[in-house]
């Protein structure tokens, strides 16, 4: 029995609405699901419709043709969309746009409020998600001194708060330094390896080398589908999207152009540094007998 | 070198002074930077990079030491600080957030009109000021600046600010949160104008691979304190500074710098990918 997708997006179609007679259309009959536990990369430039999938994932914005279903769900259930948004969570591109409170605890617990949890209960998941996102010694900071690493993984633990399956993040390392981005992959990979369903929206193809599969958008359709190796494998095709590839890859196929032991589709940087190491041994292995 | 353009002489800078929360933001710090040069300040989160910059056109007035522009004495009490701001043009993070007009030409006129000139100059200038950035005038002067992508929008921030035709150009995170194409594409109009309008450039980054591109002259700030100085070439070879301070290297360098960990002989001074792809052909022998 195969498992049942967490999210469905059925032939979904957007326009944004300029004027009276007037739309952009954003997204066209886009089909996609993700499963449980999966690890989901969306990448494509800006205006291909990556962002705007990305909110209809919980709701943010509803299709105006096709269906997104959560856990059985539809979106479109405007009296249901509590229960969607506490399956599925979204982390947003600006750290700042998303702490409402004065203190880092409360700014945690404010979703919890808003659906009436006991203090108790309260306590506990606070505890829970500021521990996962390795930020419980700044429970009694004010956010606004925290640098945006550190505010954007107090958004995710506002979000864990609420316990969802799926964690959505738009563009939530972009405006972060190497450090700040280091950060919060860790807290992500951390958290998928517990079981957490992650789809995130980026333009840094290292982070997508840590998806499963990567779905590639272009003109509000999806172009192409694959796991990152598969994916980044098509360079000349990216090219023409106008989207990068990992330094890895890059490196691994000028290396092999030249030398054509050398195995071309690494993704990671540790890989090229494995196959270095293979093919140096080979060779003094060679020289030496 | 001639006279510097930018002259930073001791510069310290302490916020809520007197008070609790009391916080050196700067600690005597001394750069200089020559006429034409493209200079690149990084640093961690906090480290004094934006308190620095905002120096440079007179937001913040020097509490102690001196910053001299262009041989005006930004501590001055009488220094015309509209003349100060013509020569030096600010481009914050996220500037795209600072459109105001609702047309893509009266935005970028906005500077040159207030500054009194007439008519058909800032209509020259705000044609000059868009053709450098990329965005055809005749197309787009008459748009709406909010249907705009976020890569135009932050050019026409940019060509609002080159409209005041200042002598130095000073960027906050030029390019974080654009894609890759829009990214490449500002940062090869910000090359052009360094090096055909040998216009002064000053920019604040932590995109590494954006500094290794750009830069003729890295500083590195930590803790309120210029730190190190050097070529891009200089810094990230020195991945013990680079560490010691929290600072990203770029990804090419990253595995130079784990090859080297494994007792390989490599120059990890390379920071292309290019380059590090030659460094591990020699590696090979080919």
């Amino acid at each position: 029995m195969t498992p049942q997708p967490i999210i469905r997006v059925e032939n979904v179609s957007f326009a944004y609405q300029v004027n009276q007679d007037q739309q952009i259309p954003v997204l066209q009959n886009v089909s996609l699901e993700v499963f449980p536990g999966e690890y989901v990369a969306i990448i494509g430039h800006n205006g291909s419709g990556k962002s705007t999938l990305s909110k209809h994932l919980n709701g943010i914005l509803t299709p105006n043709d096709g269906d997104v279903i959560v856990n059985g769900i539809n979106t479109r259930e405007k009296q249901r969309i509590h229960e969607v948004r506490s399956r599925v969570g979204m982390v947003f591109q600006h750290p700042d746009n998303q702490i409402v409170a004065t203190i880092v605890e409360d700014d945690v617990a404010f979703g919890l409020e808003n659906i009436g949890t006991s203090a108790e209960e309260m306590k506990t998941r606070v505890d829970f998600a500021l521990e996962a996102v390795g930020m419980s010694a700044f429970r009694h900071r004010p956010p606004h001194h925290l640098s945006g690493g550190q505010k954007q993984r107090i958004a995710i633990a506002g979000i864990l708060a609420m316990k969802p399956q799926c964690l959505v993040m738009d563009e939530a390392t972009s405006m972060l330094d190497s450090y700040g981005r280091q950060d919060i992959l860790a807290v992500v990979r951390k958290l998928h390896r517990e079981g957490m369903t992650i789809v995130t929206v980026t333009h840094h193809m290292s982070e997508v080398a840590e998806a499963d599969r990567v779905i590639v958008m272009e003109g509000g359709k999806i172009v192409l589908e694959g796991t990152p190796r598969e994916v980044f494998s098509h360079q000349e095709r990216l090219r023409e999207l106008h989207l990068d590839v990992p330094d890895a890859s890059r490196i691994a196929h000028l290396v092999h152009s030249e030398y054509h032991e050398f195995t071309p589709d690494l993704i990671h940087n540790a890989e090229v540094v494995a196959e270095v190491n293979r093919l140096y041994v080979r060779q003094a292995e060679a020289s030496g007998s | 070198m001639t006279q510097p353009i930018v002259n930073v002489e001791n510069l310290s800078h302490v916020y809520m002074h007197g008070t609790p929360l009391e916080h050196r933001a700067l600690d005597q710090v001394s750069i200089q930077v020559a006429e034409g040069e493209c200079l690149a300040i990084i640093g961690h989160t906090g480290s004094g990079k934006s308190t620095l910059i905002q120096h440079f056109n007179g937001l913040i007035r020097p509490q102690s030491g001196t910053v001299i522009i262009n041989g005006m004495d930004v501590s001055s009490p009488k220094i015309d600080i509209r003349t100060l701001r013509r020569q030096v043009g600010l481009v914050f993070q996220n500037p795209e957030d600072q459109l105001f007009e609702k047309l893509v030409g009266d935005d970028v006129a906005y500077g040159p009109f207030r500054m009194g000139l007439p008519l058909e100059e800032v209509r020259r200038r705000v044609q000059w000021a868009m053709d450098l950035v990329g965005l055809s005038f005749q197309e787009m002067k008459d748009r709406p600046t909010f249907a705009l992508s976020g890569g135009q929008k932050r050019k026409v921030a940019l060509a609002g600010v080159l409209s005041l035709q200042p002598k130095v150009l000073v960027l906050d995170e030029p390019t974080a949160g654009l894609d890759p194409r829009s990214r490449h594409e500002l940062l090869e109009r910000i090359r052009r104008l360094n090096r055909e309008e040998k216009l002064t450039v000053i920019f604040v980054s932590h995109n590494m691979e954006e500094v290794a591109k750009l830069a003729d002259r890295v500083y590195v700030m930590a803790n309120g304190k210029s730190v190190c100085e050097g070529t891009p070439r200089q810094i990230f070879g020195n991945q013990e500074l680079l560490r010691q301070h929290h600072i990203g290297t770029p990804e090419s360098v990253d595995i130079l710098y784990r090859l080297r960990e494994q007792g390989y002989s490599i120059d990890a001074s390379a920071f292309l990918p290019e380059e590090t792809a030659m460094e591990i052909l020699k590696l090979m022998n080919r």
